[in-house]
């Protein structure tokens, strides 16, 4: 990768779902890869359990070298149980027929592989440790 | 900027936060004075509400619990609350008016250290000696810091118990904490200890039952609407501050190029600065202080924003159309919140469902908000069951 001039105080990752934008956090290392300067929230750890990757790099070296795939979700059975209400109380309002894992099928707006990589991503994190989480 | 500078020095352990510290303690301890001269509420139970977790979510949902106990409760005389919360946007809620109970709200500085919060913790646990202590989402606190203190606390204990990241009920051992409970309350939606023997589950708590809701003319007069015809977008800024600028910009983009179509209003409980001419378009957008959403919700056809707890529920329960971009949380899961008609993952896909929501609810006209339960109500009753 060629080498590109980062800013030194920021995290040089870019932030945002819908846009994306600059992140405005303090930079707690440099990817291992291209030496961007990352924020702890930006920083995943390789398999090799010592270099540290930006999420650009990690994307780029694919889920297998990373320890992060998309059938993270895949056997989870937390949501393919009834709900509360849900059938019964809110689908009615929408879609008599559909259920969660019906809607999961074939729907062009679910989650790519990407989507739900990175969403996995943050969400194996450094739990109770960070107050501002929910 | 004033503030921000001060949670900055707190963290690098400037008197500041021990000033800050003290300020909660002595709030605590004069509370505590009043209460004993309040020979009225002798015989009230003291409930704790422990709602410590970023964003609003959190903070709400106990705001709703607290008001169903105000307002139905069982007791010879209602629960007095203390709610303790960190949220971001506590300072700028009006918690002691919609509770109407004074210096009972304990706000906490969001960016203490998860060694400040525990020790803060177990002081207020202390000084207030709850009869009920009801913990919101994590069961072994925020910081993990009520594994030690739970054993030791000589109340009710109760868990709202929501779904939770698989890798956090993992990792932390959850299972183990929860014998520490004598109710798990699951509000309204599949949660992994839903079966468990001292579960209860309710419909989702709201921060208003069906009959608060303004009605639609005045609904719309709060949301500062002129037309009474026109549909209303609400675009709803929370979560994160880089969340809440990206819907700022989703706001004012819809507003553009909604033109005629719809009145599109910025909602958000941050106060925001006032807008300047570096803003751009997001100066285009009116943005309003409202919280609660809610309450003038009848006055909206379509929301916008992420799919947290809140936003979800209020949607559902009001019939109202949602499009919501799920959002990544440490603990919460947003994009098995949402179903498929509610969910887009992409700005291009958000502009197109909004503009198909807006000429829908043109096609469709007035639309009614029927009634819905507020499982806030029961859960009410699940708690008193547990000494009544």
């Amino acid at each position: 990768m060629p080498k590109k001039e980062w800013q030194p105080d920021i995290c040089n990752e870019k932030a945002g779902f819908l846009f994306s934008h600059a992140c405005d956090r303090q930079p707690a290392a440099n990817c291992g890869n291209c030496d961007k300067p990352i924020c702890k929230k930006h920083t995943t750890r390789r398999r090799d359990g010592v270099t540290l990757l930006c999420t650009t790099c990690t994307k780029e070296a694919g889920a297998e070298d990373t320890g992060r795939g998309s059938s993270y979700y895949d056997d989870d059975p937390y949501y393919y149980g009834s709900h509360y209400y849900g059938d019964h109380y809110y689908d009615d309002r929408y879609d008599r027929r559909s259920s969660y894992s019906e809607s999961r099928r074939n729907d062009p707006r679910d989650f790519t592989e990407a989507d739900s990589e990175s969403l996995v991503a943050e969400a194996d994190g450094d739990f109770e440790n960070d107050m501002s989480e929910s | 900027m004033t503030r921000r500078w001060n949670r900055a020095t707190e963290r690098n352990g400037c008197p500041q936060r021990a000033e800050l510290v003290q300020r909660k303690r002595s709030e605590v301890a004069v509370e505590m004075g009043n209460d004993h001269r309040d020979s009225t509420a002798a015989s009230s139970r003291r409930w704790l509400l422990y709602a410590l977790g970023g964003g609003l979510g959190h903070v709400t949902r106990a705001v709703a619990l607290a008001r169903a106990a105000v307002a139905h409760s069982l007791d010879a005389s209602p629960p007095r609350i203390w709610l303790l919360t960190n949220s971001p946007f506590a300072d700028s809620l009006p918690l002691e008016s919609e509770l109407d109970c004074g210096r009972r709200i304990v706000r906490i500085d969001p960016d203490w250290s998860r060694d400040a919060v525990a020790r803060y913790v177990q002081e207020l646990l202390g000084k207030v000696r709850p009869d009920v202590t009801i913990v919101d989402t994590f069961p072994r606190g925020l910081g993990g810091e009520l594994v030690a203190l739970l054993p030791a606390l000589r109340c009710h204990k109760v868990l709202v118990h929501r779904d939770l990241n698989p890798a956090y009920v993992e990792q932390m051992q959850i299972a183990e904490v929860l014998g520490q409970y004598d109710r798990l309350l699951v509000p309204g939606e599949q949660a992994v200890f839903a079966d468990h023997p001292h579960a209860v589950a309710t419909p989702p708590w709201l921060i208003r039952d069906a009959g608060e809701l303004l009605p639609e003319q005045e609904a719309r007069r709060m949301l500062k609407v002129r037309s009474d015809h026109v549909p209303v977008v609400a675009v709803i800024g929370c979560g994160k501050h880089e969340e809440i600028k990206e819907l700022r910009e989703l706001a004012s983009a819809l507003t553009l190029q909604l033109a005629e179509r719809a009145e599109v209003r910025f909602i958000t409980p941050a106060l925001e600065r006032k807008q300047g001419s570096s803003e751009g378009a997001s100066s285009q957008v009116t943005s309003l202080h409202l919280w609660p959403f809610l309450q003038a919700i009848r006055g909206v056809s379509v929301i916008v924003g992420s799919g947290g707890y809140n936003t979800v529920h209020e949607a559902r329960a009001t019939g109202t159309r949602l499009i919501a971009c799920p959002r990544s949380r440490l603990y919460d899961r947003q994009d098995r919140r949402l179903r498929r008609q509610e969910k887009v993952l992409t700005i291009a896909d958000m502009h197109v469902s909004v503009v198909a929501a807006v000429e829908q609810a043109w096609a469709e006209g007035p639309r009614r908000v029927t009634s819905y339960p507020n499982g806030a109500t029961e859960a009410v009753a699940a708690i008193e069951a547990l000494y009544i």
